[in-house]
């Protein structure tokens, strides 16, 4: 073997004199393929993604922006109400409804910007924020405890099956019609949570009539859409399909 | 063929069982290897792909699933070139974004094609590793273009990719009646990944006369002592006092239709034959055997008579009760009859590709060739495949079984019958040090 020869320890093939890595298997010239570190190409690569997230950078920059404007906004919003409600009515009455609504939102603005990646940290936050907005609203108005009992209820299946739909729509390869149906489905089911949760409050046990309804009449739907994706997916000619 | 307008086609007739058949372990991918004289030069390599590509616009399919049957669809996926792990006949990850049903693969001096036999046989398989050679060494310089074949210049012919099959279909011809079980091997099976791969070099002159000496081809040749081999297995199994039930060796030896058939289809277009000895009749002679296959094959070479088989195989396929059955019924039906009648036909496989020629002015680049079959499944155990480059012969036998003792009496014997025989190192390793 000429040592001069230009060629990769690993896959042993010859690589033209320009080559600084061999592109089968990406190790660099004359590095040993049992080496720890990493090679040349794999520098590059590394490189790249740097420069991938230095492009990204400007979307974190735009998020930060809109937070940024968020919060001028809704704090200018919270101001303005308070205002002029202390000045009409000398007490803060109607203004709570808009102060935690804009502090709800601005939660939970605040959370998409910096947790966007933490989704366990998103999720638990967007939850809590909008239970805490759910509380404060029975407490502003009647104060019979709806809040808890029947809000906080209903905001948890609604969080329960959103997860459900995203780990769907994760795990799903193809994305088309399938996520429709996956939507309908759990919209079939809050349905069914709703109904459930309002009996149990207003009647202390459960009793389903109209969601049942939903539901039924959403299954066909969902059905037909699961079909059309799997069976007819995107760009399928007909044709070729239904060979016989 | 327009590159532009995504073309599709049903699978042939011979494709047609392999997308029921195939997993991981039984992957129906076959696998033929150029090893070079020198390293392989990956941009001159990278530069005959991108030709090959071009000229065999029909191999960048995928398979799709339809409602009645499988069918090929066009995709623009690039070729995968990898290096050559040493993970043989790997099947197509149907998970993988990359779709294609072929791949290569390069490791020092060895250039390797591996298809999925859904695209095409052995000797379309041959002809498109060719065509990467000689495409090669044109980018290298060391072919001219006045040297290469027109074939591998012109634009892709639409025949190249017709279903041959049921161009020769004739109708209202009897069919062939199925023959009974045939014995199979006794070794037991190797744990997971199973395939493991013996080469054995071969003096294709020493074999060849050996085979004149019997005034039979090496085909023929090869097939006997397969037989042969069955044929001791089976008595010492008897001997044994173990249970032998089926009494029928048979050997499947694909045949190219190409030879009986003008057609410049480039997908699967081959059918077999199946030389059989029945052992009920007692012990036969190696001469016998050699007499008994040599008549087989020319019998059931006769157009006549393939034309029988392949009434048989379309006709299954035209039949509108057949045809209105939805796939996911028929893969089963179709799984359930290959395990229960097809691989029950027969003991083993030898597929021969014969003697490879490449222009002359490149045949001395290329040392030899390497044809390695399907793993074979479950029941059949053990296959061979056959190749000759000028004076070396290869045989692969694909072995999923813990036992070497069928190629070691086969090899054995054509020791004892002077010819040279040289194992060749399968482990990567070890072969990279001889470099």
């Amino acid at each position: 073997m000429n040592s001069e020869m230009n060629y990769c320890n690993k896959c042993g093939v010859e690589l033209d004199v320009n080559m600084n890595f061999c592109p089968l298997c990406g190790l660099s010239t004359g590095e040993n393929p049992d080496g720890a570190a990493p090679s040349k190409s794999a520098q590059s690569i590394e490189k790249d993604m740097v420069i991938d997230d230095y492009g990204s950078l400007t979307k974190v920059q735009r998020q930060k922006l809109f937070w940024e404007l968020s919060c001028i906004i809704l704090v200018s919003v919270i101001l303005v109400t308070l205002i002029i409600n202390l000045l009409l009515d000398k007490s803060i009455t109607w203004s709570r409804y808009s102060i935690a609504g804009c502090l709800t939102l601005l939660a939970n603005i605040s959370i998409l910007t910096f947790w966007r990646h933490k989704k366990t940290l998103l999720i638990w936050g967007s939850f809590i924020s909008t239970a805490v907005f759910l509380v404060l609203l029975d407490l502003f108005s009647t104060n019979i405890g709806w809040g808890i009992n029947l809000g906080i209820p209903i905001l948890t299946s609604f969080y329960a099956l959103l997860l459900l739909v995203i780990w769907l729509i994760r795990i799903s390869k193809q994305r088309g019609f399938n996520i429709l149906a996956i939507v309908f489905v759990a919209i079939g089911l809050f349905s069914v949570c709703i109904e459930g949760f309002i009996s149990l409050y207003f009647a202390n046990h459960f009793h389903f009539r109209w969601s049942i309804i939903v539901a039924i009449s959403i299954l066909p739907i969902s059905a037909l859409l699961f079909f059309v994706h799997y069976r007819l997916k995107k760009g399928v000619d007909l044709k070729r399909f239904f060979h016989i | 063929m327009d590159k532009k307008i995504s073309f599709w086609a049903p699978l042939d007739n011979a494709a047609k069982i392999f997308p029921a058949i195939r997993t991981k372990e039984h992957s129906t991918v076959a696998r033929i290897t150029a090893v070079l004289k020198e390293r392989v030069s990956i941009k001159h390599l990278f530069s005959a792909i991108e030709l090959a590509e071009k000229r065999f616009p029909y191999f960048k399919v995928s398979l799709r699933k339809g409602f009645f049957w499988y069918y090929l669809e066009q995709i623009d996926d690039p070729i995968k070139v990898t290096s050559d792990n040493g993970r043989l006949c790997k099947a197509f990850d149907r998970k993988d974004s990359n779709k294609l049903l072929f791949r290569i693969l390069v490791r020092n001096n060895e250039i390797t094609v591996e298809f999925s036999h859904i695209l095409t046989d052995g000797a379309g398989l041959l002809q498109f590793l060719k065509a990467i050679l000689i495409y090669y060494f044109n980018e290298k310089g060391m072919i001219s273009a006045e040297q290469i074949d027109p074939f591998y210049t012109s634009k892709a012919s639409p025949e190249e990719f017709e279903d041959a099959y049921n161009r020769y279909f004739k109708e209202k011809i009897p069919h062939v009646i199925s023959q009974p079980k045939a014995f199979h091997l006794p070794f037991d099976l190797n744990s997971k990944p199973r395939f493991d791969v013996l080469l054995a070099m071969i003096s294709t002159k020493d074999l060849k006369t050996r085979a004149s000496e019997k005034s039979v081809s090496i085909t023929v040749f090869l097939v006997a002592i397969y037989l042969l081999v069955l044929q001791d297995i089976f008595h010492e199994c008897k001997a044994k006092g173990k249970r032998v039930r089926r009494k029928f060796a048979r050997i499947q030896v694909p045949i190219d239709l190409r030879n009986i058939y003008p057609t410049k289809t480039m997908r699967n277009f081959s059918l077999f034959v199946l030389p059989e000895l029945d052992f009920r009749l007692g012990i036969y002679s190696f001469d016998e055997i050699v007499n008994l296959v040599h008549h087989k094959m020319q019998l059931e070479t006769d157009e006549k008579l393939i034309s029988k088989i392949i009434s048989r195989n379309v006709g299954g396929e035209r039949n509108v009760f057949v045809r209105s059955i939805p796939i996911l019924l028929k893969s089963l039906i179709l799984h359930a009859k290959y395990y229960a009648e097809g691989t029950n036909q027969f003991s083993g496989v030898v597929t021969n590709l014969g003697n490879t020629r490449v222009p002359d002015a490149i045949a001395d680049q290329i040392n030899y060739f390497v044809l390695t079959p399907p793993p074979p499944n479950k029941k059949v155990k053990i296959n061979c495949g056959v190749i000759g480059y000028k004076d070396k012969l290869v045989m692969s036998f694909g072995n999923i079984t813990n036992s070497k003792e069928f190629e070691r009496r086969f090899l054995r014997f054509l020791v004892e019958q002077n010819v040279k025989v040289k194992i060749l190192n399968t482990c990567h390793e070890q072969r990279d040090e001889l470099l």
